[in-house]
């Protein structure tokens, strides 16, 4: 364990956070719940850092729904998210309400969405939903706000698109059309565990039943970042998506990631695996619409 | 550098300097003398730690303390007021204590399960409890244990 | 000892543990809680070198640190080789003394080649990266046949190719039992590395005093074993180390039944600094400290064609890591109780290796290599059965030991009680085994299946096993209020050892239950040896001690009640803490009465002025008692698993269990089915999750927490797990009892693996079970599923 802070600091504006990401010039890891920071320090990554700063007076733990979609405050937590009536009652929201099932209840109370999508981990579960939903950041420095597609801020394992000086304070889930639902699956060891793969699908059916749009996300130990299945989607695109389509679009996310193999599984394992899931989520999901 | 806070623990205020660093289950064990919250592991996967901060179960071995000023957090010890809390009391009706380790945190996570779920059955129950591993009992006498306190509230 | 020859009143009923109350509110007891004014913290280095030889360590710039107070290092410590295993006698012939405290040669990544003591843990932490260690690097062995292969690297010198021990056991003719079978089945069955994931880390504090008597407070399995190596190790008598028994521990599972680094090490630091000293291992070290050794068995067997073994053989390598400890009694407690032993067969030959590797030391864990030897075992004899059409059950009840035969083992010894047959049978009318479709039968993605496996031969404690100790004592000391002290050595790390020692106690007093109280104060000065909680031995080896503790008290409470009442001895009895006369339908006298009386003084005061009692009557009510047990009574279990799999995925889900368990009378019904449950995740994560991974180059551990370690949760388990108690009376036994908890574990293995085969007919002889062995295995066999469309 190297993690040996000297600092500890709660900003209440976020002028004064900015200001302190200033001081302490990449030497400061911004917390809300805190629950990742264990496993980032166990991988060797926060050797540096010598303030902690905790985020959770800024008031960013807002979860809001919108003519514009799903708004969602860096410091709410999982549980917030979950507890939130859109994301219990709205199809389009499923996948969301998916992922966070899995995520056993110490962990859902603390952490956060802003904090797991900081993290940029590839083996989590809400950033797949999340990417399904073409969810984007908020993020806020010195010079302002701008917003990233979520696919743009993870750039790779471990590793987002913040600058020095910047942090994320929100992500945003805009509306899609009607008819829309989505759907995540993961398989994993045991109930406490990091993906060996998950999927997550969003669909939008016209009224004639076949498919108008469609996203497929894969997560797992399929990359360094979480995949998207465009194969898939392309299956998907203007079909009915009756048992046939929906194996090959299965088939087709399995032909399309290149996991790793390690201690866990295999990459042809993970492989096959992916395709299964990336079917059972699209039945998910229309099961929602039925 | 050492951080003020005052925490609310179990119905005492304590005013404490804490290191950035310090987890609040090395606070509540090593400057407060509690043994409910126990450690397990070294990081977020026993459930051994769990206490609840503001009325909600977490870790308390991956929470740091510098981050509660102003909360107010609840260990074993801070339930039942001289008697046992209706959890307590099941878990040893049930035969749900073997070694004893993992009980303190199965009993805050049910806690926490039974103030938002009154009724809850089997599957919201082993669910609930995901995040507490228990090597003993293999869980069933838990999982009953959990029910009898539902059914006695 | 007796035939229980009247109803049983405490035993056999589910009290309330006596232990759960203060468990509930947070547990003081735990060793984890210990801590002495002036108290150290000490830290370990370990090696992240697999096999290398230290030319220089250098600490003096630890030293230096502010708040450290003492380093350790090999140089400092004795090399006088031992073996740190509890049960059996420090320089035991049969076992293979090749451990020392601190070598300057390291064999396996994670050996501690340092240690600091210093004001703090963090300080001590911090020390430890000040230490300059340079190693000479040596060619390293992971595997064990390759480490007993031609030209491998040799860990010790007295052991060439490797190999610690070859036990090779031959009765009869194993090539003429072959000639005459009419099939012969061949397989390679092979377990994995896991971890006994007790929860409670290892810990402990050792206060070594000025006048060199030595205080340890440890998370152990066995104070007098404690005693016994750490006394060898530092090179003092026995006498001078003082182990107190904790009030309980949380957890061991067989993983705290040895020496470790920490207690050795932490004496030596409070001896250099004359402070206690603490040391609390990190999961990760507790990972690395103990596991269940890897077993790899070759299996033939030869049959007749009604179904009878005419020929059996096994060759069994155990991977025994860096040292011996427990794998030179593993591979024979494997060989006997894991192969040998469980059905009769004329002609057998086992051979077992010990292979030493660059790997982690194994240790004990419950099941002590019958679960390697059942997986193999248990696994063919299904295949067997499948392929010559035979009823499993009958199969194995044809092979099997009966009732009243010689024990295999031990002759000198009856089976007793053995129900075995009783277990098949009402086990599969629970289960509805008669029901079970063939396998492979079910359509549909997700397919059923059960399973079902027993452990026939089984163990009641060591009575009987070379070198390891078997005897047990306790004290029971009346008090004027009734109540009963209850002093024994025995630990409880869970599984209701103090609860059970307290029934049998105030059965066999005529005691209520809560009367009688376990003493929180004993220590291995003032309570007699008891051999560790372990080998299923507590309820039988321990409580027969505990017994014939309470029937001297008895005697003696009879003897001062027959002079006060003026009545034989031989008519009167206690009940439900009371004296009762033969006849009379009133009780004459409490208990407390009669201990009130023999504390009392000689010459008492009344009404009509002083009058004498009795000089005989006067004392405290005490008895001792220390013994071997007359017996190894064998437990007998069947196991029925139905399993659900997923053939897309190959995840499988547990959904029932019926356990059917003779462990005669059942002292307490609610322990011993939580014994089952418990048994039942360790031996399912056994068969599908758990596996201890090392990195092949550098021997680094990749699974040291719990997200990579994955054990079941409540949600993995199954639903249902039905115990069915099979009562039979074992005369030898306290009460009638005999002991259970390891074939709880011995067991679930090959059920869920023949679960699984009946499923999806895909057979897996390596544990653990993953889904992706499942997918392969269905892959192989065509896979096809009903519902797979086909040109997809």
């Amino acid at each position: 364990m190297s993690l040996a802070p000297t600092d500890f600091c709660r900003p209440e504006t976020d002028e004064e956070l900015v200001g302190l990401l200033e001081q302490y010039d990449g030497g400061a890891l911004i917390l809300a719940g805190g629950t990742f920071v264990h496993g980032l320090d166990a991988r060797g990554l926060l050797g540096d850092v010598t303030a902690l700063i905790d985020i959770r007076s800024l008031g960013l733990d807002a979860v809001e729904t919108g003519a514009d979609g799903l708004r969602i405050g860096a410091t709410a937590t999982g549980a917030a998210l979950a507890h939130d009536p859109a994301v219990c009652s709205e199809a389009w929201l499923g996948a969301v309400a998916d992922a966070l099932a899995f995520v056993p209840t110490q962990i859902r109370n603390a952490a956060t969405v802003g904090g797991c999508v900081a993290t940029a981990c590839a083996l989590f579960d809400l950033p797949v939903a999340l990417l399904a939903l073409d969810g984007s950041v908020a993020v806020q420095g010195r010079g302002g706000t701008r917003s990233l597609a979520l696919q743009d801020f993870f750039t790779g394992m471990f590793q987002n698109a913040l600058a020095h000086g910047e942090f994320v304070s929100e992500v945003r889930l805009p509306q899609p059309p009607a008819r829309t639902a989505s759907g995540f699956e993961k398989l994993e060891t045991n109930a406490n565990d990091l993906a060996i793969v998950n999927a997550a699908v969003r669909i939008t059916l016209d009224d004639a039943g076949s498919c108008v749009d469609a996203r497929v996300v894969i997560g797992g130990g399929v990359g360094a970042t979480p995949v998207r299945g465009t194969s898939a989607e392309q299956v998907l695109a203007g079909a009915i998506p009756d048992e046939t389509t929906l194996r090959r679009a299965g088939d087709a996310a399995a032909a399309e990631v290149d996991p790793q193999s390690d201690h866990r599984a295999s990459a042809a394992y993970r492989s096959k695996v992916a395709g299964v899931l990336v079917r059972r989520a699209i039945e998910r999901a229309l099961a929602r619409l039925a | 550098m050492t951080h003020p806070i005052k925490i609310q623990v179990n119905g005492d205020g304590h005013e404490l300097a804490v290191e950035p660093g310090e987890t609040l289950l090395a606070v509540l064990r090593g400057k407060l003398g509690l043994v409910g919250p126990k450690r397990g592991c070294d990081g977020g996967g026993c459930g051994a730690c769990t206490v609840h901060v503001d009325g909600k179960a977490v870790y308390s071995c991956m929470t740091y303390a510098a981050g509660l000023d102003g909360c107010l957090v609840t260990s074993v010890e801070g339930l039942g007021n001289g008697t046992l809390d209706p959890v307590q009391a099941a878990f040893v009706t049930a035969g749900a204590v073997q070694c004893g380790y993992c009980t303190s945190g199965m009993i805050m996570t049910a806690k926490q399960l039974l103030a938002e779920v009154s009724d809850p059955d089997e599957e919201q129950i082993r669910h609930a409890l995901a995040g507490n591993l228990c090597r003993c009992t293999g869980y069933q006498k838990i999982v009953d244990a959990v029910k009898l306190a539902a059914a006695g509230a | 000892m007796a035939i229980a020859e009247k109803q049983t009143t405490v035993v056999g009923t589910s009290v309330i543990r006596p232990d759960a109350d203060e468990k509930v509110r947070g547990g003081r007891g735990f060793p984890v809680n210990v801590t002495l004014p002036g108290m150290l913290h000490a830290k370990i280095l370990r090696s992240l070198r697999p096999h290398a030889r230290i030319v220089r360590i250098d600490a003096t710039r630890a030293k230096q640190l502010p708040g450290v107070k003492a380093v350790l290092l090999p140089e400092d410590v004795s090399q006088q080789p031992y073996t740190p295993v509890f049960f059996v006698p420090t320089l035991a012939a049969s076992m293979v003394q090749d451990m020392v405290v601190m070598s300057d040669t390291v064999r396996y990544a994670g050996q501690p080649v340092a240690a600091v003591a210093a004001t703090s843990a963090e300080i001590a932490e911090a020390a430890l990266e000040l230490i300059d260690v340079e190693y000479e690097d040596l060619p390293a062995v992971f595997d064990p046949e390759e480490a007993m292969a031609e030209g491998a690297p040799q860990l010790h010198e007295s052991s060439p190719g490797n190999v610690a021990v070859h036990p090779v056991f031959e009765f009869g003719d194993l090539e003429q039992g072959f000639a005459g079978a009419d099939h012969v089945f061949e397989g390679v069955y092979r377990t994995q590395r896991v971890h006994t994931c007790y929860l409670e880390p290892r810990v402990c504090v050792v206060d070594a005093d000025p006048h060199g008597r030595i205080t340890v407070h440890s998370s152990t399995q066995h104070i007098f074993g404690l005693r016994e190596k750490l006394a060898f190790a530092l090179g003092v008598p026995e006498s001078r180390v003082r182990v107190v028994r904790p009030p309980y521990i949380g957890g061991g599972f067989g993983g705290k039944l040895d020496l470790g680094y920490i207690e050795p090490i932490a004496a030596l630091l409070s001896m250099k600094t004359e402070k206690p000293v603490r040391i609390e291992q990190t999961r990760y070290e507790d990972f690395i400290t103990t596991a269940r050794h890897p077993i790899t068995v070759h299996l033939k067997t030869g049959v007749s064609k009604d179904g009878r073994f005419t020929a059996r053989y096994a060759k069994s390598v155990l991977d025994t890591g860096a040292h011996a400890t427990h794998g030179a009694e593993v591979i024979n407690v494997h060989g006997f109780f894991g192969f040998l032993l469980g059905y009769a067969c004329e002609n057998q030959t086992w051979e077992g290796y010990t292979v030493y590797t660059n790997n982690m030391v194994g240790g004990g864990y419950r099941g002590y290599g019958a679960p390697q030897g059942a997986f193999a075992v248990e696994s063919q004899i299904d295949e067997i059965c499948e392929q010559l059409g035979f009823d499993p059950i009958e199969f194995r009840l044809a092979n099997a030991h009966h009732e009243g035969e010689p024990h295999p083992f031990n002759p000198g010894f009856t089976l007793s009680s053995y129900r075995l047959d009783d277990c098949l049978h009402q086990g599969s009318e629970r289960m509805g085994w008669e029901e079970r479709t063939p396998a492979g039968s079910d359509s549909g993605t997700k397919k059923r299946g059960i399973g079902l496996a027993c452990h026939p031969l089984w163990v009641s404690g060591c009575m009987g096993f070379p070198d390891i100790y078997e005897h047990s004592g306790a004290i029971i000391k009346l008090n004027r209020d009734g109540t009963a002290d209850l002093a024994v050595a025995t630990i409880d790390m869970g599984s209701g050892q103090t609860t059970t020692l307290c029934q049998i106690a105030a059965e066999g007093l005529g005691l209520p239950f809560d009367a009688v109280r376990i003493v929180f104060a004993a220590d291995t000065e003032t309570v007699p040896f008891d051999a560790p909680s372990h080998a299923s031995r507590v309820t039988y080896s321990a409580g027969n001690a505990v017994q014939a503790a309470a029937e001297v008290v008895k005697q003696r409470v009879l003897e001062v009640a027959a002079t006060m009442l003026d009545l034989p001895v031989e008519e009167l009895d206690t009940r439900d803490g009371m004296v009762v006369a033969n006849g009379a339908s009133e009780p004459a006298l409490s208990v407390a009465d009669v201990v009130t009386r023999a504390e009392s003084p000689y010459v008492q005061v009344g009404p009509q002025g002083p009058a004498p009692t009795t000089i005989g009557e006067k004392g405290t009510i005490i008895g001792v008692s220390s013994q071997a047990p007359p017996s190894n009574p064998s437990p007998a279990t069947a196991e029925f698993v139905e399993v659900e799999v997923d053939t897309e995925t190959g995840e499988v889900e547990v959904l029932r269990v019926v356990f059917a368990h003779d462990i005669g009378k059942v002292v307490h019904p609610n322990a011993a089915e939580g014994q089952v449950e418990g048994g039942f995740q360790q031996g399912m994560g056994y068969a599908l999750m758990e596996d201890l991974q090392f990195d092949q180059q550098t021997g680094a551990c990749l699974t040291a927490d719990f997200l990579d370690y994955k054990i079941p949760t409540a949600v993995e388990m199954p639903r249902s797990i039905e115990s069915v108690f099979i009562e039979s009376d074992e005369p030898t036994g306290p009460f009638g009892a005999k002991s259970l908890s390891e074939p709880c574990v011995i067991v679930p293995a090959p059920a869920i693996a023949n679960a699984i085969y009946n499923a999806v007919g895909v057979r897996v002889r390596d544990l653990p079970i993953t889904p992706e062995k499942i997918l392969a295995g269905l892959d192989e066999l065509g896979g096809a599923t009903d519902n797979r469309a086909s040109g997809s």
